[in-house]
């Protein structure tokens, strides 16, 4: 077992917890799906350009600022469960205790943006049915 | 997404993080406060409108801003203004928008015709509103008339504030009975009674604030790293940045908050008690406690003890069971007396924690220049002696005069995001009235009668013909514990049971018992009715579904561990016809109630005639001007001078409950219920969230923070409270009086150690303990749908120490067959050290349908809480 004493970190990947494939990330034109999420990532003393480093290798991944400990991150990828990978890989970086979101867009994700074309073409059809209505 | 708007959209998410990163996140995307706490500000979508809301998950209690275009969430930013957590999300809070929204949405009423299809696939039908209410209340309203004992509520922590209070008053006015309970039973019970028993008031005294403030933070089996993500980011956050600051982790296994721990206590499990007892043993030996504090503010007793344990459904109504709550008034050196077995020695012997462990804990408690805050959860409270474990925690802080103190205290943290502020605040407990008030006191039913406008009376029992009362008459007795209404439903003594907000199916334990395993009977012989979002397991027993709204689909409000309220707005339509379940509530009660009259009036409406139109058959406004009107009404409980026949009851004006000495001098009972102060409605829509109880100060309203410690109130201190009710002038830092508690002094009660029901055997050599994981919320239903938190955590694994899976020549992902003394389930194992199992212990997560780990979990429960014990059962496991 772990020497749990020691203030260590494991950032071990899982098997249920793979990682997102490159090609699941790059961006590759200017009409692409992308949602966008920024966090704040804080990492141990003594750790934080090490884990800066890591992370910003991470594709899809910015490191914009660092506060003291704490990074400013943003992740662009085509799909919110793509994004929470992503963000899940940037937790298991070494160095990093812990990921806190503060921001996301997801006007993009199939699934909001289905949900978007069904109110949509139902306001239209609303629309519609009060002119005839009114007629 | 077009270029130009996905720079603008990244740049402005990087803005936000670093505005969050230096507390200025508020400017940036501040709300319009005016417009109802939201409609402005946050976001990148010009014409996105804003709504101030709050996660829906876990106790933590996010303030979450979602951005809403064209009916649709697109946008959620962590809500900068809400002080539970100044702007930050966990993981989860990525998904809440996509949770509506996901497919299989219940759009529909489905009545199922063949009970014989219950725990099938199929069988519901679909069906009209009307057709849907008349049979579901046709069946309470026969069972109601025919036997009322055997109907049952299982309401939830899940279910928004005014929505409980309705159904509560619904269900102990309205029909007289109080058999509902909720699915808080399953995990705040414990901390409930411990917290009446030492303060007489429910809730904790600290606050978030504390996680800034702490100098050694003590996690007793709690994996705060999972289960409260935002919170543990915090605790981390000042111990990254403080100097010299610790962190004690108390668990029967390594957990994610086990690793960055400065030291692990791996423990026995069950022998949490004799470590807090060894601890509060080596105080009082070494005479580190605060004598004068002791003096001014405690009280010492003991209880009953040798309690057993639940092994059959007898165990209530036998002579132990009726007495496990019994308490005597003691001395302190009785209370020493009584610690004294528990050397460091005996406690290192029961727990396999050393002895030098315990008292390094020991010494970090006791140092009067340290601030020590203990947190915990499930661990301690999901134990077959979970209040005793509550208790012995507040003995160490109060006798060493360290609680209720900025920084400084013990905090229960809970699982569900409003688990405080509606199943412990609104009274859906079985023995509970709204804000703290219990069934069996007469004064709290007097006062309930006063605040709800029924005749005096109207809530107690009936007389028989020696004027004794009958019981389950009225509501002068406790109802049904939540695992007595799923006893007596598996023993074919219910028929009717209607649940919302909760998934009964796979949370309970024992469920090889409750869903019909095996040669077990089952609950097929009762008409269950489930208000859901989702199919779940529960709803494939269900005879009738009603589908509701979910989370911003309607204007709600939740209370979080910390005592804040805040009051979420409607931001999008339910789907499909999947309606309000106030409005569901409503309906049935309209139904149920036909033709029933209260003091000659229509009882419908004498109770409910303030927010439903019956004529109309619809609510009397808006959902915010229905929601006001609730509010408004429940108030009263904690603001009683709103109405004078309430307020006479809080006083004892009538000298009616009070004690008069051999001179003939009379005491009033107070039932000091400003104790508890909310604060009106709008206010809440104008805020993010306010920390009872609220004051009112130069017409400002102001949270409080830090219960029964002086200070400002504008700086979250009691002032206003110990001002009411309190004393001055007592020992000790802060100024604290505890106001609330009987004679202005909590109890520290003597709790020892008692084992386990069952101890590892031949036959069943492992402890196996359930829990949660981040990414997997509670039964699953709100997270194995979304296809980005279930492709993380797809398995309820079974996870193992790597040398007890070595020996039995597993490999990562065997199927093994888990056996307890209660039932049999097939799960993946794993070595995988996300959870670092000791040997003989293993661990699974309770989310999975298909895996169906309560199938084997046991029944037992603490004897005074009833809160089932998930921690503890003893297993076999052999590979398929
Ligand atoms: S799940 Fe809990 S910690 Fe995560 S965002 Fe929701 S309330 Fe906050």
């Amino acid at each position: 077992m772990t020497n749990f004493t020691e203030n260590t970190q494991e950032n071990e990947v899982t098997a249920a917890q793979a990682a997102v494939t490159a090609s699941e990330l790059t961006s590759s034109g200017p009409e692409e799906d992308v949602v966008i999420s920024s966090y704040l990532v804080s990492t141990f003393q003594g750790e934080t350009a090490q884990a800066a480093e890591a992370i910003s290798q991470i594709a899809g991944v910015e490191v914009h600022e660092t506060h003291d400990t704490t990074l400013v991150v943003t992740i662009e990828a085509p799909t919110i469960a793509a994004s929470t990978k992503v963000a899940t890989e940037v937790n298991l970086t070494k160095g990093v205790v812990t990921v806190r979101l503060i921001f996301a867009n997801f006007e993009d994700d199939p699934i909001i943006k289905r949900q978007l074309e069904i109110n949509r073409a139902k306001k239209v059809l609303e629309d519609e049915l009060e002119k005839q209505q009114a007629k | 997404m077009e270029f130009s708007r996905r720079q603008f959209v990244k740049t402005s998410a990087a803005a936000m993080a670093g505005a969050a990163a230096v507390g200025t996140l508020g400017a940036l995307v501040g709300c319009d406060d005016e417009n109802g706490g939201g409609g402005g500000g946050g976001g990148t979508t010009k014409d996105g409108v804003t709504s101030v809301t709050v996660c829906r998950y876990c106790g933590v209690g996010c303030g979450v801003l979602v951005t809403t275009v064209d009916g649709v969430i697109t946008e959620t930013v962590g809500d900068p203004d809400n002080e539970s957590t100044l702007g930050a999300l966990c993981v989860k809070g990525m998904h809440l928008a996509s949770l509506l929204y996901c497919d299989g949405r219940l759009t529909t009423p489905l009545i199922r015709d063949d009970s014989s299809t219950k725990g099938t696939d199929g069988g519901l039908r679909e069906a009209t509103w009307e057709e849907a209410l008349d049979l579901a209340a046709g069946k309470l309203r026969d069972t109601w008339k025919n036997d009322k004992s055997r109907l049952a509520f299982w309401a939830s922590g899940q279910m928004p504030i005014c929505e409980g209070y309705i159904l509560s008053k619904f269900w102990k006015a309205g029909m007289l009975s109080n058999n509902i309970d909720p699915n808080a039973r399953l995990c705040m019970a414990s901390a409930v009674v411990a917290f009446m028993n030492v303060f007489q008031t429910d809730e904790p005294a600290n606050c978030y604030n504390d996680l800034d403030l702490a100098d050694v933070f003590v996690t007793w089996g709690a994996n705060m790293y999972e289960a409260h993500p935002v919170l543990y980011s915090r605790l981390e956050a000042r111990k990254n940045h403080g100097a010299g600051v610790k962190h004690y982790d108390i668990t029967t296994l390594g957990t994610q908050t086990s690793k960055s721990a400065d030291k692990v206590l791996i423990m026995t499990p069950g022998s949490d008690n004799a470590i807090a007892n060894a601890i509060a043993n080596y105080i009082v030996v070494n005479e580190l406690y605060d004598q004068a504090y002791i003096d001014d503010h405690l009280v010492f007793k003991t209880g009953t003890e040798n309690l057993g344990n639940n092994y059959d459904d007898t165990y209530d109504g036998s002579d132990i069971g009726r007495a496990v709550g019994a308490v005597t008034p003691c001395t302190f050196d009785v209370y020493k007396e009584r610690l004294a077995p528990y050397t460091l020695e005996y406690a290192a012997e029961l727990s396999s924690v050393s002895a030098a462990d315990i008292e390094e804990l020991a010494k970090v408690y006791a140092d009067k220049n340290t601030k020590v805050l203990s947190l915990w959860t499930m661990g301690v409270n999901q134990h077959n002696r979970g209040v005793w474990m509550n208790h012995n925690i507040y003995n160490i802080h109060l006798i060493l005069g360290k609680y209720a103190l900025p920084g400084c205290g013990a905090f229960s943290l809970t699982g569900q995001p409003t688990a405080c502020g509606t199943a412990r605040e609104v009274g859906t407990f079985a023995h509970r009235l709204p804000a703290d008030l219990v069934v069996n006191n007469p004064q709290h039913r007097r006062f309930t009668e006063a605040v709800w406008d029924l005749p005096k009376g109207y809530l107690d029992d009936e007389l028989d013909d020696d004027d004794e009362p009958i019981p389950g008459t009225g509501i002068a007795t406790p109802g049904k514990h939540t695992i007595r209404i799923f006893q007596d439903i598996s023993k074919g003594n219910m028929d009717f049971l209607w649940s919302a907000c909760n998934n009964w199916a796979v949370s309970l334990p024992n469920l090889t018992r409750y869903l019909g395993k095996g040669d077990q009977k089952g609950i097929y012989d009762t008409f269950i009715v489930v208000n859901e979002c989702y199919p779940t397991l529960s709803t494939k027993y269900a005879d009738v579904v009603f589908p509701v709204a979910m989370w911003v689909e309607r204007e709600g409000a939740f209370g979080n561990a910390e005592r804040r309220t805040l009051v979420f707005e409607q931001a999008v339509e339910p789907p499909g016809e999947a309606m309000w379940d106030l409005w569901v509530y409503l309906q049935m009660a309209v139904r149920v109630l036909e033709g029933e009259k209260i003091d000659g009036k229509d009882a419908f409406d004498v109770l409910f005639g303030f927010i439903w139109d019956k004529e109309a058959g619809d609510f009397v406004g808006s959902q915010r001007e229905v929601n006001q009107r609730i509010w408004d009404e429940y108030l009263i409980f904690t603001n009683p001078g709103l109405k004078k026949a309430a307020s006479d009851i809080d006083l004892d004006v009538d000298e009616l409950f009070g004690t008069k000495n051999d001179e003939g001098v009379y005491t009033p009972s107070k039932l000091k219920m400003y104790s508890k102060q909310m604060a009106p409605y709008e206010v809440y829509l104008n805020s993010h969230g306010l920390t009872w109880p609220v004051r009112e100060v130069n017409g400002e309203w102001l949270s409080t923070k830090w219960r029964f410690c002086d200070g400002k109130q504008e700086d979250g201190f009691d002032e206003e409270g110990i001002k009411m009710y309190g004393k001055d002038g007592k020992a000790g830092v802060g100024g604290i009086s505890y106001y609330k508690s009987a004679g202005l002094k909590p109890s520290v009660v003597f709790r020892p150690w008692e084992p386990p029901a069952f101890m590892p055997d031949e036959q069943y050599p492992f402890w196996f303990v359930t829990g949660r994981l981040l990414e997997q919320w509670h039964t699953g239903t709100n997270t194995a749908l979304i296809p980005a938190l279930n492709n993380t955590l797809p398995d309820s694994y079974l996870y193992m120490n790597p040398g007890d899976f070595d020996a039995m020549d597993l490999k990562e992902g065997d199927e093994v067959v888990v056996t307890s003394h209660y039932g049999t389930v097939t799960v993946k194992a794993t070595k995988q050290q996300r959870v670092e199992c000791p040997p003989g212990v293993c661990f699974g997560t309770f989310f999975e349908e298909s895996r169906l780990i309560n199938l084997v979990v046991q029944e037992i429960y603490d004897p005074i809480s009833k809160e089932p014990d998930y921690k503890k059962t003893t297993v076999s496991i052999v590979k398929k």
